[in-house]
């Protein structure tokens, strides 16, 4: 190597290296500015992993930025109520059927009408069980669609089957001009309130304001779904301005952001609730008076006081949060009486001589604070005489034990919910020979068919305070309580967090006094 | 020569068929992925349905062989997560580890060049200047996770002029390439330190001062001859600048290669795990065979042995 040639390569090196230290000195965008340009940028925990909303579950990815880009028949605001979209009135026409009347003014983005044969198309695309689709199962009981006129169709389902608007609510229509000529898994074109600007895979998601929309007009005009997969990577990003909204972040850093002014954070009950399952099939837990004890053992406001910052509150012993349609505010939980534990223990059988022994498995790494709350629920059946053995195991394994194994152990931490908010879904994970159930309760599965069954609405709800009164008593699980969502927000964005995990563009604005502030 | 590349080449077959058989095994006992990817509720036949439709009803060793001959073939079935063939998800991200990877490799080998030629020159009173070297010694002894987070903490948070996390601004780039760079920084600028020492201690550099050639020239000459250590070490940081991006990506939300392996495996999506693992295990694999055909190009030597 001759002496320039050498000496070329260090100079340049060095210049690119000064290159990029001054070129980054450049102040980074900050929310007034994205403020006064109605702009948005939101975290993502995990990548979006297709833009095909029918082929995923994801409520908190996936179908969050689809639900931007896409519209469905109805959909729940950010009340939990369902509300039009693009039928603006449904009703039930018959016990297995039910007509939506749709808007005239629905249009995708490239001005092609949304119309009753268009939604026929969908539904036959979802039952399509060739194509393999993840919303496919959810629509088990759908039977057809059929075109009346163009702006109405029926949808048939096979038997009573009243959640019908509220599983609608996630499922999305396609164009079917448009998905003959484009790949929907990398692509999208809808009839929601924004359009596909560019899609990074495992990057970013950008959208911007359809001009041209149908609806109600939105605020955002322009929204960056940033993924951000590390927690403490999405706590910085908010506090150094580059994040408007994050979500799931550790319980530990909600002090650390409560003491910077211009941030808001939010605590919520989710939809999902947290429980101890307990195997009524084999083990000490087929005994009731010991699924009794176990709940009165367990001091759940000192959990979720200490250990989730009292961000939620504990579970009147129901298997579904408040939020849930059948969830019912006369059942009484199980207070906290280690006595009444002791001697429900004794009578039971069990002593100081003759210790209950018990097996727990928690999954590592799946839910909020998981393996924190099953060490003090561990330590606290310690303290009535019941040895714990815990083990932590990778959810892989976990779910096999769970459901291909049948060997759930006597206690396992998990959480549950379900996407139509109604009580009987969940209460079907409970019902005798469910492969989720460990629990045969012919009362209780009884009470469960007969209220997703029935259409008369007072039979069915009184089919469900029966199963969920049913369900308190003999304690299929350990109350805990509904897991809790964190939030945290600029303060100047107007924007409430939602229990359903729904993450909506469309929802938010910016406040406008701060944005004259900034000006 | 022939017989040197050869052989080399074997070598690395031997070692990726190894490496990726032991991915596959402990992937695949580890649970029922169907399990994780059917929503709550499904039955029995459900799960069966699709299990058979990916594939997993057959035997360990059936799924053995039929992953070693699509892959041979470059067929990877489909992501679970993305529903697309997992070498494409793969290949989407590569652009930008490269780009990550290359940027952390100049930016530690010329850092390394400066710092080692600037401790090694003796100064007019005729003492080395060492104090460069606490900065090495600082990058070694701190993980470099945490130098991205301080790094994040000072130039993101309490400043706020770089980005920290995304691949959206042309300054994302700086803090992830620093931190990466930080990783092979230390052993780089050990080992060309020393090299370059032991070479202006060789007869050939006195001879050329002798002869009367600047201070600059001999150095030249010195640092050609310390190159052939250097490279070997550099062959074996680019496996530590692979490892690194996994952790580094995650950090500063970099969307490359590194990250979609955690994503992969926290989501248990094996077919996706399994490509992605190839193409690293591949890449180290070429890089090292690289490094060991180019000390024949840099040693006379070692080419006319063969």
């Amino acid at each position: 190597m001759t002496e320039l040639s050498r000496r070329s390569v260090l100079i340049g090196g060095a210049f690119v290296l000064v290159a990029a230290l001054t070129s980054g000195c450049v102040s980074t965008q900050q929310p007034a500015d994205r403020a006064r340009a109605d702009q948005v940028v939101i975290a993502l925990a995990s990548a979006v992993t297709t833009l095909d909303p029918m082929n995923t579950n994801t409520t908190r990815t996936d179908l969050s930025v689809l639900s931007s880009i896409y519209s469905s028949l109805v959909e729940r605001g950010p009340d939990l109520r369902l509300r039009p979209s693009v039928a603006s009135t449904w009703e039930q026409v018959a016990p297995d059927r039910w007509r939506f009347h749709l808007n005239s003014a629905a249009r995708f983005s490239d001005g092609t009408p949304l119309d009753a044969s268009v939604v026929a198309w969908n539904v036959a695309r979802l039952q399509d069980t060739s194509k393999g689709l993840r919303q496919t199962s959810n629509f088990s009981q759908l039977a057809g669609a059929e075109v009346v006129d163009p702006l109405t169709v029926d949808l048939s389902t096979k038997g009573p089957w009243p959640a019908l608007p509220d599983a609608l609510s996630s499922l999305y229509l396609l164009s079917p001009d448009w998905v003959a000529s484009h790949n929907p898994v990398t692509a999208a074109m809808g009839s929601g309130p924004y359009e596909l600007v560019s899609y990074a895979p495992g990057a970013s998601v950008e959208l911007r304001a359809r001009p041209d929309y149908w609806g109600d007009a939105v605020s955002i005009r322009e929204v960056t779904f940033q993924t951000v997969p590390s927690s403490t990577s999405r706590v910085s990003g908010l506090l150094s301005g580059e994040l408007d909204v994050i979500s799931d972040f550790e319980p530990s850093d909600i002090d650390r952001l409560r003491t910077d002014r211009s941030l808001e954070v939010n605590q919520i009950d989710t939809t999902r609730m947290a429980m101890m399952n307990l195997n009524s099939i084999t083990g000490p837990m087929t005994d009731v008076r010991v699924r009794r004890a176990v709940n009165y053992a367990v001091d759940k406001k000192a959990i979720t006081d200490n250990l989730l910052k009292g961000s939620v509150s504990p579970s009147p012993g129901q298997l579904v949060t408040p939020l849930y349609s059948g969830y019912d505010d006369k059942i009484v939980g199980y207070p906290y009486d280690p006595d009444l534990a002791r001697s429900l223990l004794s009578e039971a059988g069990y002593g100081p001589t003759n210790p209950l022994r018990v097996d727990l498995s928690v999954p590592t790494g799946t839910y909020v604070a998981g393996e924190l709350v099953v060490q003090a629920v561990a330590q606290q059946l310690e303290q009535v005489g019941i040895e714990v053995n815990t083990r932590s195991l990778t959810y892989s394994v976990f779910m096999q034990n769970y459901l291909k194994e049948r060997a759930m152990p006597d206690l396992q931490y998990m959480t549950l919910a379900w996407p139509t908010l109604a009580a009987d879904g969940v209460f079907r994970l409970f019902t005798a020979g469910n492969s989720y159930s460990y629990w045969n309760d012919p009362q209780f599965t009884d009470a469960v068919n007969l209220a997703s069954s029935s259409n008369d609405d007072s039979v069915r709800q009184e089919a469900l305070a029966e199963a969920a009164q049913r369900a308190r008593d003999e304690a299929p699980v350990l109350f805990l309580f509904a897991q809790p969502g964190f939030y945290a927000q600029t303060a100047a964005l107007e924007w409430k967090a939602r229990p359903d995990d729904w993450l909506r563009p469309a929802d938010m604005s910016w406040s406008r006094s701060v944005e004259e502030g900034a000006k | 020569m022939t017989t040197f590349i050869l052989r080399r080449v074997g070598v690395t077959v031997l070692v990726v068929w190894g490496a990726l058989s032991a991915v596959f095994l402990i992937l695949r006992i580890s649970g029922d992925p169907v399990l994780l990817m059917a929503p709550p509720g499904s039955g029995e036949e459900e799960l069966a349905a699709l299990r058979t439709a990916l594939g997993y009803d057959r035997s360990l060793f059936v799924q053995y062989l039929s992953f070693f001959g699509d892959a041979l073939r470059g067929h990877f079935p489909d992501s679970l997560q993305f529903q697309q063939p997992a070498l494409s998800v793969v290949l989407e991200r590569l652009p930008a580890t490269f780009m990550l990877a290359g940027t952390a490799l100049v930016l530690g080998t010329v850092c390394a060049a400066l710092i080692a030629v600037a401790t090694v020159r003796p100064r007019k009173n005729g003492v080395e200047r060492e104090w460069p070297m606490s900065f090495v010694y600082l990058t070694q002894a701190v993980p470099n996770f945490y130098i991205g987070v301080l790094l994040v903490w000072i130039f993101g948070v309490l400043l706020g002029v770089l980005p920290t996390s995304g691949a959206g601004a042309p300054t994302s780039i700086v803090l992830p390439a620093i931190t990466l760079a930080a990783g092979i920084l230390p052993q780089l600028t050990r080992v060309f330190r020393t090299s370059l020492r032991a070479e202006l201690g060789k007869p050939y550099t006195r001879t050329g001062t002798a002869l009367g050639m600047g201070p600059r020239r001999v150095l030249g000459h010195a640092a050609y001859g310390a190159l052939l250590p250097t490279v070997t070490v550099l062959g074996l940081e680019a496996g530590a600048l692979l490892g690194g991006t996994v952790i580094v990506e995650t950090v500063f939300s970099w969307p490359g290669v590194g990250q979609l392996a955690i994503s992969a495996l926290n989501n248990e999506d094996f077919p996706l795990v399994l490509a992605d693992l190839t193409f690293l295990i591949l890449v180290f694999v070429v890089i090292n065979l690289v490094v060991d055909l180019s000390y024949g190009l840099l040693d006379p030597r070692v080419r006319h042995q063969g």
